[in-house]
């Protein structure tokens, strides 16, 4: 080519991956376009069962249950698919656990305003009449979130029961709240569930829920969800071996227990979910049977003949080859998602290991192409995102609806034994990614010293399509989990579950979300001797840690800090007792248990201590919004002596009405998180060891440690809006930092690497849980092969200084603001929040102001 | 400050860290003060004045009236509208005063130590991802002894240093340039000298004589030219710079860069009367 018209060349794009398989385009599109809905088929089934079992045992009552559902439960198999497994009798929808109680409480109050709420559900009106007239009567008071409330009282937890003279009090106190909280941005939490018009029906509905809030906020700075899960299920075994081999065993140590009647009943359970799992299979094999005789099209005949040769031989035998194991692995997951309801977050674990002896024999004797086994691992990913959770209005602020039930798959890494594991599968498996374009399903790559710069680099061009990938350190992984107990083959074998959290293969009970710590509501209550924020109706009484006026020197600010985080941790544990004595006493899940490593060793359900690893986790949010905070405080009062802290805390209360200067000031001048300043580096340290210290020594009800995560899903930006003000001038309403990234909407860092090099500080053993490091960068970062090798290294250099985890965005501000004005373009476009991915035009409008606020490294200036 | 010490600084309007633009890996580029070009599209216009200056940004501005209590009585600030400018000696206690960083001082003097001091801070992931530090402007070749200078520290301890220039200097300074830095990225404007001239204002036939020097010497290099609609990015034009590029002795790798209009607001901040293109 002549130089001239290498000049006139426009410039060349990155290539383009080629188009996918048209089944797979369909499949896709169905996904992307369909309408979300609601099924109460499971509910049903449930309620039925519960009410006809009262005296039996809890984990039989729920085998039964599941059996019930599996058998009854009306099953499809959609056009295009080679998998088969349908979870609820909707194309697009969840299997609700009314038992656990929490959805029940959305429902009773939104079931009004479905088709208003910000992302619409559709149900039918005779499953309408049915929660109110079966399964709401039946199960008010009966659920685990009707149990915990009763602990949480017992426990002190919540505040007691108001008698006349504290009821009128609280009156008092509920209007601060709501004055607190402004009208307008009650409108945003209420959503849709504010636009109905309040019938006598609806305030009959409405009335219990006045303390809602309470039942999963216990304090400003404490949150504690019901669900359990998120966990990695030994998926990889069923492939392998069978789950007749896991009944078996049941039966086996169900012999050997000789009638001790807890484990017996519970190992009876176990077989009986199993083996109504495995009819589920049959049924597809059926059904598929019969589709196939009635098909006239050789190729559908062929497609459903295979779909029922699967199903009738996994998951209950090993499978026999790739797409067999795809379907072994899907029908296993399936099942347990119906069991355990919304929000499993059931992780998959690292499927590029256990289906690549299978993957390597097909290639070999010639019965798989790579186009054929890069479609079927898309169908798998597309099945994987393929939920939808009925998430509060208050929620879609901060969440997504599809996909919000990550199940992670996990690549690359070392084996137990230390060797490098990245193979042609793991490769393979980027390259459907890509190709796909990301699904709001994650994929976690795992990385470590020998990665090859090919692998690093390949991963990194995936960026240039989709954004939903996020990097893994092992050796500061594997540092923290030995760290937290596990043998080193274990330790080497984790994946990630959930967002970033870090979990055993196949044989943890993590209990690694829905336990939160807002820190920047721990200070400020610190900071005002516990009375900002405002407490809600319900919760607890405020914990008095100091005046703010006696705390004359830096070291008081801290002490006082120390004395409130201490007692949000406590309350904590206790809230997370309350909620785990209800799983284990009212909720055992003996199907989930089977595929947990260690359950039927001990013949004790998870969710009583039988995984071979037990922990929790809790999760703290708004690192950098406390430790700017602080060094804000240290700077204007201790250093420049300006004002005292009482003066400063009645501005920051009043959101610095008639102070700009002193905000702008605050936000610019004092020394930041994540900057690559020595003294936030070190205060970061400082609250981190704290944390680590105040958490490390609980013990959960199941004798598992507590350890400590830094990830904030998307609800930094609910945190954000229930938040005033605070000292490092942010202002109320706006979101509070995320994971440990840096506060970049108050103040730019200079540069990704300041950011990386700050967070590579973190200690992994304080840290084992997970961290969640977000950063955007702007295509241009990647538009060209040098951008793209400085990526990669980029990330090697920030994980061999010790860094655990990095999700970057891809995107510019304007592909953003394009896909919020035209979101029928942008159905498919994958954005990283704070931990999952998300379909970006799913997502409320705070989350996505929030992402779009992200500092873009690489931007043009 | 001593006249001493004043000849041993450099006049910097910004350090730019963890670029990939300039430069292989992730880099530092150091932005000096002083051009001779004044190219009508200039994205750092903030370069071209080779003194310090206060750039103000009206729209951070939350006018409280700091800066001009910092300027003082019968200071520049006490003026009426934009003749502020006219009188201010860039001090910079206008900018330390400013709450909201609307008024920024452009141009630190720094010694080389302290400069290199700074940028060293980086030198974990300079050699991590293979990159280094860019001297960018202006033109950094006006203050050569200067930039050989942190050149050299930088090199001793390590650090690959790139200098991005546009070529108007003295063609004495051709072999310290080439001994003294790793990489020259080159910008290249065009090759039609009499273009050259009535855009500019001036004679530009050193800057294709030091390009020709470049080319001859064994320096690393890259061209980097800025398509710019109307001035060099027709077919004509491109044809002109192809041919004279095919006669020279090498032909290094070339980028191609798109002219983007962010830097009009830089210049309404700076006041200057450029052409807005």
């Amino acid at each position: 080519m002549s130089l001239l018209s290498e000049l006139l060349e426009p410039t060349t794009a990155p290539p383009q991956p080629a188009p996918l398989a048209a089944h797979v385009a369909r499949l896709k599109q169905r996904l992307l376009t369909a309408d979300y809905e609601i099924c109460l088929a499971r509910a049903r089934f449930f309620t039925e069962v519960y009410q006809q079992t009262e005296d039996r045992d809890p984990a039989m009552r729920n085998a039964l249950a599941l059996e019930r559902t599996l058998q009854r439960q009306a099953i499809f198999i959609h056009p295009d698919e080679r998998l088969a497994g349908s979870k609820t009798e909707r194309f697009l929808s969840t299997p609700l656990p009314v038992e656990r109680g929490d959805f029940l409480r959305v429902l009773q109050l939104e079931l009004d305003v479905l088709e208003r709420k910000k992302r619409p559900f559709v149900i039918s009106a005779d499953d309408r009449a049915c929660f109110w007239q079966q399964i709401l009567p039946y199960w008010d008071g009966r659920t685990v979130h009707d149990e915990k409330a009763r602990h949480w009282l017992a426990e002190g937890v919540t505040a007691p029961r108001p008698g006349p003279i504290e009821r009128a009090r609280g009156w008092g106190e509920t209007r601060r709240w709501l004055r607190y909280l402004g009208r307008d941005r009650l409108t945003t939490l209420l959503g849709a569930a504010a636009t109905a018009p309040l019938t006598w029906h609806r305030l009959r509905n409405l009335w219990p829920l006045w303390d809602e809030l309470s039942r999963s906020n216990p304090t400003p700075a404490v949150y504690c969800l019901d669900v359990q899960g998120h966990l990695c299920l030994g998926i990889g075994e069923v492939v392998q071996h069978g789950m007749q081999l896991l009944v078996d065993r049941a039966e086996t140590r169900c012999a050997e227990l000789n009638g001790d009647p807890k484990r017996t009943a519970f190992l009876k359970a176990m077989v009986i979910s199993l083996q109504a799992a495995m009819a589920y299979a049959d049924r597809f094999a059926e059904l598929a049977g019969q589709r196939a005789a009635a098909a006239t099209e050789p190729q559908e005949r062929e497609r459903l003949e295979r779909i029922a040769r699967h199903c009738r031989h996994v998951p209950r035998h090993p499978a026999r080859s790739f797409h067999e194991a795809l379907q072994s692995a899907w029908l296993t997951q399936v099942v347990a998602e119906i069991q355990f309801g919304t929000m499993d977050v059931f992780a998959v674990g690292r499927i590029d290991q256990f289906l690549f002896p299978l993957y390597q024999a097909d290639l070999a004797a010639g019965t798989l192409s790579q186009a054929e086994a890069m479609a079927l691992l898309q169908e798998y990913f597309l099945k994987l995102s393929a939920n939808v959770a009925p998430v509060p209005e208050m929620g879609m602020e901060s969440n997504a609806v599809l996909g919000n039930s990550q199940h992670c798959v996990t690549i690359g890494g070392l084996t137990p034994s230390g060797q490098s594991a990245e193979n042609e599968l793991s490769e393979l498996i980027l390259a459907a990614y890509e190709q796909l374009g990301g699904t709001v399903n994650q994929l976690c790559v795992r990385l470590h010293e020998s990665s090859t710069n090919s692998f690093v680099q390949r991963a990194c061009s995936v960026f240039r399509h989709s954004s939903g990938i996020a990097f893994y350190n092992d050796e500061a992984i594997v540092e923290g989990l030995l760290a937290d107990g596990m043998t080193a083959e274990d330790a080497r074998d984790y994946c990630i579950v959930g967002c970033v959290e870090t979990c055993g293969h196949g044989n943890m009970q993590g209990c690694v979300a829905g336990h939160d710590l807002v820190l920047p509501a721990v200070l400020l209550l610190s900071l005002s001797n516990g009375t900002l924020p405002p407490r809600s109706p319900g919760q607890q009484l405020p914990y008095r840690s100091g005046d703010p006026s006696l705390q004359t020197s830096f070291s008081n600010v801290m002490c006082a800090f120390e004395r409130q985080l201490d007692h949000q941790v406590q309350t904590m544990v206790k809230a997370v007792a309350g909620k785990d004595i209800a799983h284990r006493d009212m909720l055992p899940a003996p199907y989930i248990s089977a595929l947990v490593d260690g359950c039927i060793d001990s013949a004790v359900d998870i969710t009583g201590g039988g995984a071979r690893y037990d922990f929790t986790s809790i999760d703290v949010r708004g690192l950098a919004t406390l430790v700017d905070a602080l060094l804000a405080i240290e700077w204007l009062v201790f250093e420049q002596r300006e004002m005292s802290l009482p003066e400063l805390m009645a501005i920051v209360a009043e959101e610095f009405r008639g102070h700009e200067p002193l905000r702008q000031r605050l936000c610019r001048l004092p020394p930041k998180y994540g900057h690559g300043d020595c003294r936030a580096d070190e205060l970061t340290a400082q609250i981190v060891a704290l944390l680590h210290r105040l958490v490390a020594a609980k013990r959960n009800v199941r004798g598992g440690r507590y350890r400590v995560a830094y990830f904030s899903l998307g609800n930094h930006v609910i945190d954000g809006l229930m938040l005033g003000a605070t000292p490092d001038g942010r202002l109320g309403r706006t979101p509070i930092s995320n994971g440990v990234s840096p506060s970049d909407r108050i103040e730019p860092p200079h540069g990704p690497h300041t950011v990386m090099r700050s967070v590579a500080k973190l200690p992994p053993a304080q840290v084992s849980s997970g961290i969640a490091l977000n950063m955007r960068f702007h295509p241009r970062f990647l538009a060209h092969d040098s951008g793209l090798a400085a990526f990669a290294s980029l990330i090697q250099t920030y994980f061999a200084q010790g860094g655990m985890h990095l999700q970057p965005n891809v995107v510019s501000i304007e592909t953003l603001r394009d896909a919020q004005r035209h979101p029928e373009r942008y159905r498919d476009l994958v954005v990283k929040v704070s931990g999952y991915s998300a379909c970006f035009t799913d997502l409320g409008r705070s989350i996505q102001e929030d992402i779009i606020s992200r500092t873009a490294f690489g931007a043009p200036q | 400050m001593s006249q001493a010490a004043v000849s041993n600084t450099g006049v910097v309007f910004d350090v730019s860290r963890g670029c990939v633009d300039d430069g292989p890996g992730l880099r530092t580029v150091v932005f000096l003060k002083g051009c001779q070009l004044g190219c009508p599209w200039c994205q750092n216009p903030e370069g071209l004045s080779a003194k310090p200056e206060i750039g103000f940004d009206i729209d951070r501005c939350l006018g409280c009236n700091r800066c001009a209590e910092a300027c003082g009585p019968g200071g520049a600030l006490q003026r009426l509208g934009d003749r502020w400018r006219e009188a201010c000696k860039a001090c910079g206690r206008c900018a330390e005063a400013c709450p909201s960083g609307a008024r920024r001082l452009f141009g630190r003097r720094l010694s080389p130590e302290e400069l290199c001091a700074e940028l060293l801070e980086d030198r974990d992931f300079f050699q991590g991802t293979g990159g280094g530090v860019t001297f960018s402007g202006g033109e950094p070749l006006l203050q050569a002894d200067w930039l050989f200078a942190c050149a050299q520290l930088l090199r001793t301890e390590g650090v690959h240093v790139a200098v991005e220039t546009a070529g108007m200097w003295p063609m004495r300074l051709a072999p310290r340039l080439t001994s003294n830095v790793d990489l020259v990225l080159f910008d290249l404007k065009h090759v039609d000298l009499a273009k050259l001239r009535t855009t500019m204002g001036r004679d530009c036939s050193k800057l294709l004589d030091n390009l020709t020097a470049l080319l001859r010497s064994d320096v690393a290099m890259q061209l980097r030219l800025t398509l710019v609609p109307g001035f060099n990015a027709c077919r004509e034009d491109l044809s002109a710079i192809a041919d004279w590029l095919e006669q020279q002795p090498r032909l290094p790798q070339i980028h191609k860069l798109h002219h983007h209009r962010l830097a009009d607001a830089k210049r309404s901040r700076l006041g200057s009367g450029l052409t807005q293109m």
